[in-house]
């Protein structure tokens, strides 16, 4: 499954894909809780990129997500009993998809105010998104992240910009810039700089992305 | 700046601990024996780590690990502090002034802390176990799942507090149980190896939190 909009996704559908993939006992509750975030991500995602799935999202991405992980174990020579799986993730995100149904309708409405992350491919190959992010009154500022499930080389990090932390998620000081560096996502908060600053930490986190080293 | 001091300790439960845990979750009388054995295995927690936590780093984590949209949690536990330690004299403290019970005392908000204690236990769990989040359960237990490096499962699960840190680390003592019976519970039922990490936040000031952490090794 290939995710637009989710540093995550694509690290939890490769572990779904490996708990399942054992022989066996299998991973009961892991496997549980897995596919149900992967669902609550996918459904996300779907019901902002995609118009489609504004109605009954959560039929339509189970729908998918199941499918998806059949054709992968399939090419494994496995065919793994979902349907327990499948009604344990119906029964806990009935609610959350309703949710989500009527903020991806509300979305819709008022399109002007929502800005879809902007592609681009690192240095490297890697591709990543970068989006502008603006929460309350104390965060407003651009995010990064790698959809493929590549992650940031620590040492690289480390060697490059001197940083003290030992493990993610990391503080990088560039500058007048504080970024907070995390596995696959890069986030900078420009709530206190001047409007023609924002092109400068971009330039800056462009940078960073090429750290990324692929999955 | 947050400085965060960090205390933790190690729980080994036996197989037959084990069993008396899994047990216990339907049977009243045997949450007792659990609780009596696992006070036997309890240690005192031992200063580990003093950590400095931006702002921004502690804003990312709480999105990343609170299971609600929380609105400027850092902001509401600061106007708390300031409300409680008498730098406004003025009551009404949310939530609405009319509404509160005879006998319920005035308290800080239950969002901002579950939220900022849901952050630090997903930043500890990231940086000194080397996890990363699998699932942010809605309405389950436990409150993140997360894997680390080597392929172990952390069942994480977090408590907070602005109270006295000897009460939250009560309060942690009660919840080591459920995490337990669960954990082992976990351990049957899957082929990786399971582990249960109860973090225990307290919220001593705007600048200054302590996290308890409590690994459970079944």
């Amino acid at each position: 499954m290939k995710f637009l909009n989710s540093p995550n996704g694509a690290f939890l559908y490769n572990s779904l894909i490996s708990l399942l993939s054992v022989q066996g006992t299998p991973n009961t509750l892991i496997v549980e809780a897995v596919l149900t975030e992967m669902v609550k991500e996918t459904m996300r995602e779907k019901a902002l990129f995609d118009a489609s799935f504004q109605a009954d999202p959560l039929q339509k991405t189970l729908s998918l997500v199941i499918q998806s992980i059949h054709a992968d174990l399939g090419q494994l020579k496995l065919e793994p009993n979902l349907k327990s799986y499948a009604e344990t993730t119906e029964a806990r995100l009935k609610y959350g998809s309703r949710e989500i149904a009527e903020l991806s309708k509300a979305a819709s409405e008022y399109g002007e105010f929502w800005a879809a992350p902007e592609p681009q491919i690192s240095a490297q190959g890697v591709p990543y998104q970068v989006t502008k992010l603006s929460l309350g009154n104390q965060f407003s500022g651009i995010l990064g992240f790698a959809i493929d499930g590549s992650t940031f080389n620590l040492a690289e990090l480390q060697a490059r910009y001197g940083i003290e932390g030992h493990w993610f998620p990391l503080v990088v000081p560039v500058e007048e810039f504080i970024f907070v560096v995390d596995y696959s996502s890069v986030l900078v908060n420009l709530k206190d700089v001047s409007p023609g600053q924002w092109t400068k930490a971009k330039d800056k986190l462009t940078e960073m992305m090429d750290t990324l080293i692929p999955p | 700046v947050i400085t965060l001091s960090v205390f933790r300790r190690q729980i080994s439960l036996s197989p037959t601990l084990q069993a008396v845990a899994k047990a216990s979750a339907s049977r009243r009388g045997l949450q007792v024996r659990f609780q009596q054995q696992l006070n036997q295995c309890l240690v005192d927690y031992q200063p580990s780590d003093t950590l400095e936590v931006h702002e921004d780093l502690l804003r990312w984590c709480i999105w990343q690990f609170s299971e609600q949209v929380v609105f400027e949690p850092l902001e509401e536990l600061g106007i708390w502090f300031n409300y409680s330690s008498g730098q406004f004299l003025s009551p009404g403290y949310p939530p609405l002034y009319y509404s509160r019970a005879e006998n319920r005392p005035v308290s800080p908000s239950k969002t901002a802390i579950a939220g900022i204690g849901e952050g630090i236990a997903g930043f500890l769990a990231q940086r000194l176990y080397h996890c990363r989040k699998l699932a942010r359960p809605i309405h389950d237990f436990p409150d993140v799942v997360m894997v680390a490096e080597d392929a172990v499962i952390y069942l994480v699960e977090s408590k907070a507090s602005t109270g006295l840190p000897e009460s939250l680390r009560q309060t942690i003592d009660a919840e080591v149980i459920r995490l337990a019976a669960y954990a082992s519970a976990c351990s049957e039922l899957n082929t990786r190896p399971i582990r249960g990490l109860l973090v225990g936040t307290a919220l001593n000031t705007e600048t200054e939190y302590q996290a308890f952490l409590t690994e459970v090794l079944v």
